[in-house]
């Protein structure tokens, strides 16, 4: 029993030191992913049908492949592509958490697109035009009036796909990267400890996902203007009835 | 003199057949045997999902020997120990090494060929004119030989800050840990093929993987461009030769397989099947000491 809890605590020692890595992934991923789907979502409602279109045909491929496949045909099938191979990308594309990130960023863009696109689909009507009609154009329109209110109804849906996205920072270990699923394999290599280390490597997963649930949640809350802390100012008594 | 031995012979040959005759008349029983399918020569899915290779063709004359009804499952190498002890397979035939950290977790039958690791490299790599290419270096000569002493040197010397790939639970774990992890990179892949991709790519330096595996691949019209460089290894941390994995208590099961084993040996089976798929002799010595023993199994 001693021995069985001296093990899990060096496993968990060992897969601490991975968390770093997977972190690294997420963060990088998901910056750049979300970063790429404003501007799809921008491409969606061009007035141009080409932008449109770029934006249809890219959701259409990384929505419908599986994430394990573009992150090998990105770190095992570009490396045959001679001119990358040879190339002055090649520092980049050699680099396996490069890969995870570039195939992570193309296929959670995707997703992440549509869902701001099903979001400004949602942001009312009426605001919009009672915008405009205040004078409000262009970028002024889009931050005071369509932003907040995409955001608002995007939230949750974004904060869904970030877990995923957590969950999905793993595959990088088929590519030799060391997060902590690629440590915890290590781990079971050399002490065929399956259940153990497994266990250890989920609990780390769950602390990062209750962690960012929470402060997505948190977000959500602050967010939600329904249900605001600080109530509405009430109208003040001092108008005079009309006579 | 002669008629003791005769007499020897004879009561041996007597004491084989009636091992035999046992081993026929044990109630037949069903074993689920794990292989990888992609280890060639030693195991190939064929594209029509059967399995053929070295083990494949063994296994259908020990297993009629020891009157077993074997059924041959393919399945990733990564997670075939935890298999076997969850009781999904009953037996690894994989080109296991018999290795002292193995034997920790897993019984080994006894070995039924015995094989060097190599290391490949590519052929415009500094690496290509490692040194030593034609020693053997066995891990357990006792006490090691000067020329060996000096040879383990240079090989950390000549890989000193360079990266290697192996499959992750690979038989040389132990070797590496034990002679070259301060001085070089490990890379763990989780299967053979997708090392090599990343060896003829470039994001390795070298591999270091069995003999019977790394020539056959070098043959290929793809690996035009990689070479075998450096010591062969043998003995230690890398094994004792091949054997099947075995849960440590079917002990039974053991005692089957090792008797149609030792039959397969010593009737030349092993030999003749070795010859036919690694163009080679591998045939263990058995209880001698295997891994000082074998040598080099190539011609």
């Amino acid at each position: 029993m001693e021995e069985h809890l001296t093990f899990i605590g060096s496993v968990t020692a060992q897969l601490v030191r991975a968390v770093p890595v997977t972190l690294l992934i997420l963060a990088v991923s998901g910056v750049c992913a979300t970063v790429l789907a404003t501007g799809l979502t921008a491409m969606s409602v061009a007035r141009s049908p080409l932008p449109r279109l770029i934006q249809r045909t890219w959701t259409f491929l990384f929505r419908g492949t599986p994430l394990i496949l573009q992150i090998f045909m990105i770190y095992y099938g570009f490396a045959m592509v001679p001119w990358i191979r040879h190339g002055i990308l090649w520092a980049a594309f050699r680099d396996p958490v490069f890969c995870t990130c570039l195939a992570m960023t193309c296929c959670c863009s995707a997703y992440i697109a549509e869902i701001f696109r099903g979001a400004l689909a949602a942001v009312p009507r009426g605001e919009i035009e009672a915008g405009r009609a205040c004078g409000m154009t262009g970028f002024m329109l889009l931050r005071r009036v369509i932003a907040p209110s995409l955001i608002r109804i995007a939230l949750p849906s974004y904060s869904n796909e970030i877990i995923m996205m957590t969950k999905s920072t793993s595959l990088a270990s088929t590519i030799t990267v060391l997060d902590i699923t690629g440590v915890a394999q290590q781990v079971i290599a050399h002490s065929y400890r399956t259940l153990d280390v497994f266990c250890a490597a989920a609990a780390l997963y769950l602390l990062i996902n209750a962690t960012l649930s929470t402060l997505l949640t948190a977000l959500e809350r602050r967010l939600d203007v329904d249900r605001a802390p600080t109530p509405l100012a009430p109208i003040p008594p001092t108008l005079e009835p009309l006579s | 003199m002669s008629k003791t031995l005769r007499g020897a012979v004879l009561g041996l040959a007597v004491l084989l057949s009636l091992g035999g005759a046992r081993a026929a008349d044990l109630p037949p029983r069903t074993v689920v045997i794990g292989t990888e399918g992609a280890f060639p020569p030693w195991n190939i899915t064929r594209p029509d999902g059967t399995l053929i290779g070295f083990e494949p063709d063994l296994l259908q004359i020990l297993c009629q020997r020891a009157n077993l009804r074997c059924q041959l499952v393919a399945q990733d190498w990564d997670g075939m120990i935890g298999a076997l002890q969850a009781h999904k397979i009953d037996v690894i035939a994989d080109a296991l090494q018999i290795t002292p950290a193995r034997k920790a977790v897993l019984a080994f039958s006894l070995p039924y060929a015995v094989t060097t690791g190599v290391f490949v490299t590519q052929k415009d790599s500094p690496l290509a004119r490692m040194a030593n290419r034609d020693l053997v270096l066995d891990l357990d000569a006792n006490p090691t030989p000067e020329h060996q002493t000096q040879a383990l040197a240079a090989l950390r010397e000549e890989l000193r800050g360079k990266t290697l790939g192996v499959a992750i639970s690979s038989t040389y774990d132990g070797f590496l840990d034990k002679y070259l992890a301060d001085v070089i990179t490990v890379k763990s892949y989780r299967t053979m093929g997708e090392r090599d991709l990343d060896l003829l790519s470039g994001r390795i330096d070298l591999t270091l993987d069995d003999t019977t595996y790394l020539r056959p691949l070098l043959a290929a019209p793809d690996a035009q461009d990689l070479v075998l460089v450096g010591p062969e290894l043998i003995g230690g941390e890398l094994g004792a030769g091949e054997g099947f994995g075995l849960r440590k208590d079917d002990t039974a099961l053991a005692e089957r397989l090792n008797a149609a084993i030792r039959s397969a040996v010593e009737d030349g089976t092993v030999r003749r099947l070795s010859l036919k798929w690694f163009k080679a002799d591998a045939t263990p010595t058995l209880d001698a000491h295997p891994g000082a023993a074998a040598g080099s199994p190539q011609p």
